[in-house]
Parts: C-alpha cells; sequence; structure tokens
C-alpha cells in the first residue's frame, strides 16, 4: 500500500467510526437527536457503591427537601421532564407503587430536570404524583449523579450508599421487586 | 422590527449563498468580475446581518414581546444592560450571533488577505461563506429569531437568573466566537489545498487567525471557569462537563496550530502536518457546536431539547469529510521544503508539544464519548469521570509544560550539546531549587512538587531571556534597563508575546495544581452570632439580611472574617432566590489574596434564621483568574502587526543571539 492509501484507512476508519457512534446515539435517543438523551430502554447499571451525593432540592409547589434528611429509608431518585415521552409513559407505574409502599421506609424523590418550570407543574398536576418533586434548575444534582438521560432513577439505601441505577421507563414489577430487594425481603 | 430583522436575515442568506457559487464559478470560469462582485456579496451580507442584528437589539430593548424569543428571554423587570445576554440566550439569537460574527470576520479576514494569497483566495471565501450560508440556512428556517406569536404577551418570561452574571457578558460570546473563528484559518488552509497552492502563502493569514481564535476560546474557557467559581456556588471551576471538553479540545487543536504554524513560517516545514492540525482543529470546533445544540450527551449546557442535533451532526460529518477528501485529494503536493535536521532543535520540540495536545484532545474526546461505546458492548452504561481525565492528562499536561520551558530555549535546526547545557542550566536549577525549597517546607504530594518545580523551570527560563535580552541592549546601545526591556518585547512580538502567553499558563498551572491538591472544604450551619474555624479563619456569622426584590428575594449574610485574633474583612455572601423559576442563585462571598482564596458560600438559608454555609480555602486559584489578562496582552503583543519585512531566514545551527533579532530587512 502507498503512504497515501495508510493515510486514507488511518483518517478515515476512525473519522467513520466516530460519525456513525454518534449517527447512532442520536438515532438511539428516540426522536430527540437534537436534545438530550432519552432513556428509552430499561437498562441497569453498575458502579461502585459509595455514599450517595447529598442535596437539597427546592420543590415544585414549595418547600424543600434534603436527601441526607431521608436517611433510614430507601429512597429513589428519578430524573425526568415533562417533555420526555418514556417518562410521561411510566408516571402512572410509579404513583402505584409509591402508593402500595405507603407506610414502609421508603421514599420516592423526582427530579426535574433539562425542563421549563411550568411545563413541569402541569405534568406534576396531570399525572397526580404525590411524593415530593423539585426542579434543579441549574443541573447541579444532574451533574453530580452523572445522569445521562431520562428516565434515569437512582436506588439509595437506608445508610445513604448508593446502591444502583436504573435507565429506561420501569414497569411497576421491576420497580417494586427493587425496592423490595433493597428493603432485604 | 421583526419584519426588517427577518428580511435581513434571508438577504443575507442569499447573499452568502450567491457568494459561495459565484467566488468559485468566477475562479474557475476565469472571471475576475464575477470573483469581485461575489465579495461585494459577502461584504454585503455582513451589513444585512449587522442589520438583523440591530433589530433584534432594537426588539428587546422595546420590549417586542410579540417575538417569540423576546418573550421566551426577556421581561419587563430585565435592565437594559441583560439585553446583550439574553440576545445569545437561545438557540435562535446564539446562531445569529454566530453568524454575524462569521461574517465580520470573513470580511476582515479577506479584505485583509495578503497579496501573495490572491490566487486562492475566491476559494477561501466559498469555503467561509459556504458555513456562513449553513448558519443562516439554519437559523431562517428552524430557528428565527423573529418568529411571532400569534397575540402578544403582556410580559416576557425574563432572562435565566444563571446568565445574570458579568462572566456570562463574555464567557459564552468568546467560546462561540472562538469556535466559529476556527472556520478562519480553516478556510485559508482549504482555499490554498484547492487552488493547488500548497507552498507557505497562507501561514501568515493562518497563523493570524488562529491565534484570534485560541485567544478567543480561552479567555472563553477561563471566564466559564471564573463564572463557574463565583456563581454556582460548587467552589470548583472545572467539572470535565461534556460540553466544557467540547470547547477545550478545540482549544488544544489550535494551540498545536498556532505552534506548529511557526515551524512553516520560519521554515517551510510541516506543510502537511499544518493542514492536518486546522482540520482537525476544524472538526472538534464543528464537533462542540454539535454538543452545545444538543449533542447525545447532556450537561447542564444544552441549549434544551431541539430538533437542530440532526442538522448539526450532518454538519460535523461533512464538515470532516470533505476536507478529509480534499486533503487526500491534494496529498502529493504537499511536500515540506526542508527535512527536520534533528530532534534536538525547536522544530521537534515543537512536533512533540503538537502530538501531547494532540493527545489530550484525544483522550477528552475518548472520555466524551465512552459512555456511547459503552452501551455498544453492553447493557450497562459507563460514564467516565473526573478521575480519569485527571490521572490522563495531569500527567501530559505536566509534559507539555516541561516542553514550554525547553521549546523556546532551544535553537531552531540542530541544537548542539553545550549550548543546550548553558542555556537549559539556569531553569533546571531555578525548578529543582523551587521543588527542595517546597520539599524542605514540608509538601510532600509528589505530583504537585513537579508541578510547582516545572512552573519555576518554565518561569525561570523565561525570565533568564528577557534578563540576558535586556542586558544586552543594555550594553550594546546604553539604553537604560526599562527601556531597553520594553524594546526588547517590540523588536520581536511574537517571541516576546508568546513568553507573557506562557507566563500565563504557568500561572493557570498554579491555581490549578492548588486547588487541586491543597483546598480545603467545609460544610457547616450557623445561627447568628455563632462561629466557625476553617483552616487559619475563624468566620463570625453575623446576620442575614432578607428583601424583597421585583423578581427576587435577595438573601444577604454578613460574615467576619478573622485570622489570629484580627479582623481581616467583613464579608457579605448572597443568594438569590427566584420564584418565578423557584431556583436560586448564589453569589459566594471571596476573599481573594495570591496566597488563597477564602470562599464562603451561603447553600441554604433555613426559615429560622440560620444558613447553611459551604465555605472552602482554595491556595492560589487568584493566579488563575489574573492569568485572563496577562494571556490577552500576550497574544495582543504577538499579533501586533509589525513592519513588514521579508520573512526571517534561519541561518546555520547557531543559536540566535538573544535580544534584538538579525533581521533581513
Amino acid at each position: 500500500m502507498t503512504k497515501r492509501s495508510w493515510i486514507v484507512l488511518g483518517g478515515g476508519v476512525p473519522l467513520a467510526a466516530l460519525i456513525a457512534l454518534l449517527t447512532w446515539a442520536s438515532i438511539s435517543t428516540g426522536g430527540n437527536p437534537g436534545g438530550l438523551a432519552v432513556n428509552s430502554d430499561l437498562v441497569e447499571s453498575r458502579f461502585e457503591a459509595g455514599p450517595a451525593m447529598d442535596f437539597e432540592l427546592d420543590l415544585i409547589g414549595g418547600g424543600t427537601l434534603k436527601l441526607s434528611d431521608l436517611r433510614g429509608k430507601v429512597v429513589m431518585v428519578d430524573f425526568w421532564a415533562a417533555w420526555c415521552p418514556p417518562c410521561r409513559a411510566e408516571a402512572p407505574a410509579l404513583a402505584r407503587v409509591y402508593e402500595e409502599f405507603q407506610g414502609q421506609p421508603v421514599e420516592f424523590v423526582g427530579v426535574d430536570i433539562w425542563d421549563n418550570i411550568g411545563d413541569a407543574e402541569i405534568f406534576l398536576l396531570q399525572e397526580g404524583q404525590s411524593y415530593p418533586n423539585g426542579f434543579d434548575a441549574s443541573g447541579v444534582v444532574a451533574i453530580d449523579y452523572g445522569v445521562r438521560g431520562i428516565p434515569e432513577k437512582y436506588f439509595i439505601g437506608p445508610d445513604g450508599s448508593l446502591l444502583k441505577k436504573l435507565s429506561g421507563p420501569l414497569t411497576e414489577t421491576v420497580l417494586r421487586d427493587t425496592i423490595n430487594e433493597l428493603l432485604g425481603r | 422590527m421583526s419584519e426588517l430583522g427577518a428580511l435581513s436575515l434571508w438577504i443575507a442568506l442569499a447573499l452568502a449563498a450567491y457568494s459561495t457559487v459565484g467566488s468559485v464559478a468566477g475562479k474557475l470560469r476565469l472571471s475576475p468580475a464575477l470573483v469581485e462582485s461575489a465579495q461585494s456579496a459577502m461584504y454585503a451580507a455582513g451589513l444585512a446581518l449587522l442589520v438583523a442584528t440591530l433589530s433584534l437589539v432594537i426588539a428587546f430593548i422595546s420590549r417586542d414581546f410579540e417575538i417569540a424569543y423576546v418573550a421566551a428571554h426577556s421581561d419587563l423587570a430585565m435592565p437594559y444592560r441583560f439585553t446583550w445576554v439574553a440576545f445569545y440566550a437561545g438557540n435562535e439569537g446564539s446562531l445569529l450571533y454566530i453568524a454575524t460574527v462569521l461574517s465580520i470576520m470573513s470580511a476582515i479576514a479577506v479584505w485583509r488577505a495578503p497579496e501573495k494569497f490572491k490566487d486562492a483566495l475566491p476559494y477561501t471565501t466559498a469555503v467561509l461563506m459556504l458555513t456562513l450560508t449553513f448558519f443562516l440556512a439554519v437559523t431562517a428556517v428552524m430557528a428565527n429569531p423573529f418568529d411571532k406569536l400569534s397575540f402578544v404577551p403582556l410580559d416576557g418570561d425574563g432572562i435565566n437568573p444563571l446568565l445574570t452574571h458579568f462572566g456570562m457578558f463574555f464567557h459564552p460570546p468568546a467560546l462561540m466566537a472562538g469556535l466559529i473563528g476556527i472556520t478562519v484559518p480553516f478556510a485559508f488552509a482549504m482555499g490554498s489545498l484547492l487552488a493547488g497552492k500548497t507552498g507557505d502563502e497562507w501561514v501568515d493569514a493562518g497563523r493570524v487567525w488562529g491565534m484570534i481564535s485560541w485567544v478567543l476560546l480561552a479567555s472563553g474557557l477561563l471566564l466559564g471557569s471564573w463564572w463557574a467559581y463565583t456563581i454556582l456556588g460548587w467552589g470548583g471551576f472545572w467539572f470535565w462537563d461534556p460540553v466544557e471538553n467540547a470547547a477545550f479540545m478545540p482549544w488544544l487543536g489550535i494551540t498545536a496550530f498556532i505552534h506548529s504554524i511557526m515551524v512553516q513560517k520560519r521554515r517551510g516545514m510541516f506543510r502537511m502536518w499544518n493542514i492536518i492540525l486546522i482540520n482537525v482543529a476544524f472538526g472538534l470546533a464543528l464537533y462542540g457546536m454539535f454538543m452545545n445544540r444538543g449533542g447525545s450527551v447532556p450537561s447542564v449546557h444544552s441549549f434544551g431539547a431541539s430538533q437542530l442535533g440532526w442538522i448539526f451532526l450532518l454538519f460535523l460529518a461533512v464538515g470532516i469529510a470533505v476536507p478529509f477528501a480534499i486533503f487526500i485529494w491534494r496529498y502529493p503536493l504537499l511536500k515540506s521544503a526542508q527535512n527536520l535536521d534533528s530532534m534536538l532543535s525547536r522544530e521537534a520540540a515543537f512536533l512533540v508539544n503538537n502530538l501531547l495536545l494532540l493527545a489530550i484532545a484525544f483522550v477528552t474526546l475518548w472520555g466524551t464519548v465512552y459512555p456511547l461505546v459503552s452501551r455498544l458492548t453492553s447493557d450497562t452504561e459507563i460514564t467516565v469521570a473526573r478521575p480519569f481525565y485527571d490521572q490522563v492528562n495531569g500527567p501530559l499536561m505536566l509534559a507539555l509544560i516541561f516542553l514550554m520551558g525547553v521549546g523556546p530555549l532551544i535553537p531552531w535546526r540542530k541544537a548542539g550539546m553545550a549550548s543546550l547545557r548553558k542555556t537549559l542550566l539556569p531553569p533546571a536549577v531555578g525548578g529543582l531549587a523551587t521543588v527542595a525549597i517546597l520539599a524542605s517546607l514540608g509538601l510532600h504530594k509528589e505530583f504537585a512538587l513537579l508541578a510547582f518545580g516545572l512552573a519555576a523551570f518554565v518561569t525561570s527560563g523565561i525570565l533568564m531571556e528577557w534578563y540576558r535580552g535586556t542586558r544586552s541592549r543594555h550594553r550594546g546601545s546604553g539604553e537604560n534597563y526599562a527601556t531597553a526591556f520594553l524594546r526588547l518585547i517590540m523588536a520581536n512580538r511574537p517571541r516576546y508575546g508568546g513568553y507573557i502567553v506562557h507566563l500565563s499558563i504557568v500561572m493557570v498551572t498554579l491555581g490549578i495544581v492548588g486547588t487541586s491538591f491543597f483546598s480545603t472544604q467545609r460544610d457547616v450551619v450557623l445561627s447568628p452570632g455563632e462561629s466557625t474555624v476553617v483552616g487559619d479563619y475563624e468566620l463570625v456569622f453575623l446576620g442575614t439580611v432578607e428583601t424583597p426584590k421585583g423578581n427576587r428575594t435577595e438573601f444577604i449574610s454578613t460574615v467576619q472574617v478573622f485570622r489570629d485574633g484580627d479582623l481581616l474583612e467583613t464579608v457579605r455572601a448572597k443568594r438569590d432566590f427566584y420564584p418565578s423559576f423557584n431556583m436560586a442563585a448564589t453569589t459566594a462571598a471571596i476573599r481573594s489574596t495570591p496566597v488563597e482564596d477564602l470562599y464562603i458560600v451561603p447553600s441554604e438559608n433555613l426559615p429560622d434564621g440560620r444558613v447553611g454555609f459551604r465555605i472552602l480555602v482554595n491556595p492560589l486559584i487568584w493566579w488563575m483568574w489574573v492569568a485572563g489578562p496577562v494571556m490577552m496582552v500576550g497574544t495582543v503583543i504577538a499579533l501586533w502587526p509589525q513592519k513588514i519585512r521579508a520573512p526571517v531566514p534561519v541561518p546555520g545551527p547557531r543559536r540566535f543571539a538573544s535580544g534584538p533579532r538579525p533581521s533581513a530587512a
């Protein structure tokens, strides 16, 4: 091969691969290539267990919530936005499972990101979520948690350690099983 | 105003498209008249865009909420000075801003293009105008800032409070201008390739515009860090956020380019390499713009949900593939005038510097796309966080700083061992002495010691050069030292301006190392009257004053700072709560000294009057923010036009005497 063909190969292949990767990623974010990743498939992620980063949220509808105040409970932190179709799709499931676990040491915290606050308020009214939801306007919480797409859920144990991450929309069963597993049942 | 604005936007689009086609057609059909009219169309497009820009500004000032963009990004309470920020707060306005900047830069670049480049200039115009056509088409069709609402709202939504900070007046526009500015040197490179002029005709314009983009990107990055530091209340300034990386990578590419282009300017070498570098920088800039318009990696910087991602992805693909094809086509013509004489030469140092910069860029790129790759290969997505970048890029950056000390001291062509030893000995002694002193003072973090040592090495090298040059002028002409020093710098601006820029990089290094290795952080909740101790400081919280202010409630907490029982200062930290956004913006109280910053941010105001504070002591970060102005001064000196003279030929393998350059004039 000539030097020129080597350059074609050595430069062209990685560049084509990069473009292909970005194209694929744009397609796989479900018709929202322009924006923010929507997780449309359920994926479980692993990471090294460690303490969950504390945060404080201004709640939609008033008040504030501090993660560390929920010590002793299994906490599910859900990152969502009103414009995200899978978030809307799973909202009824989240509401039902939350009702089921009333009276047990379980808490849900919704974190609205990359969104307009007005849309989020309407979303919550429409879906009737009764658990606390806050607005992460500056994206600090999302960055702390390394959120890459929505919906994305982080599960935190009673001792405050970050245990699990589930990306993509959940079914009732998966959510129920996950919480039961973390409750040690 | 919206009609005038929209109309000028479409006129500019038509002119840019005509200019693109006209330049190429005129060149191919050898019609100077056509080429000239295409060039005039380019100037006219710039004027039309100025009119469009002015229309949008007037719409903001006259509170014309019928225009959707104005309603979405301002309100009646917004002070007029924030019009500048509101202008680029969303996709539509920022695209218009980018187009306007590109058209102005294009006009100046083509107008000032050197005579010897004239043959290839129509192609350069075409590349510039094709890019402008793209931006204008997207703006006009998909994100038109002059689109009207079907009704006229009484008030707008208001400006995002995070943007109402001094840093936001410069950070986004500087970065956007820097990213788009890379198009200019790129267009000169492409123009010379397309015309088959593969010599050194494009080098001067490429260097000047490369440096302009460089300083815009660098100041944009620094200002963004400063903004994050003072207002986000995280206490840090750099997060390896995908969009930060997207601006950082093209900066690395263009840094490599402005060094390497010097070699071509002086020695006619690295011709192919410079074309590759400017293409890489341009590709990375396109990647940065793609990420910013909503790439597939979300971040705090994304402009929000939009359909622009596809268009910018296409632009990225075309912007990489077509230049690559042109490069392959012209490859046989790209022969350097000379070969590398020795690995111990300034040319070789530049080459290694380039490779290191590219390595850092590709490590960063890899970290940015790795989550996507991991999703391909398994069900789990693995994100790459700060430790990865720190561990891999940290040593590469240190190596780069080492080269920054060596490169300027090593002669062109070939260094003799003896002369090298003579020039490198003083800075090496400076570096080692610093390490020894710091170690004896009890500093034992190896990486930090090494970094400080290298910083001292670079600094002593530069001071030595200045001293030697000044002394020889003083001796030769009897000028006093101050005059001799100023004249020394003015006599060879690219070189001495470059030294000043290098000093600013050393200052940035000090800030990074200081905060990465020696920062202390405490989170405390204090009642009025209570005190706490952080580092050497004792802090007494006096109380909070709450003031409703139109669109927000302002909480100002006053804290007294004592050290060794002496009151140093009384500082005020601010937390603004915006009910309509349900968000707070903090402004940290920062007591800044060259030694260390005391950084106090009220992270929460409790109903009972207690306040949660995050308090940090950040050593040496002061240097980082001072580096910005120093860097600009250095760049301006390096760019300041010098009397035209024949290119300085590089004499035999003998080191230049310091001081006045042997000029060919």
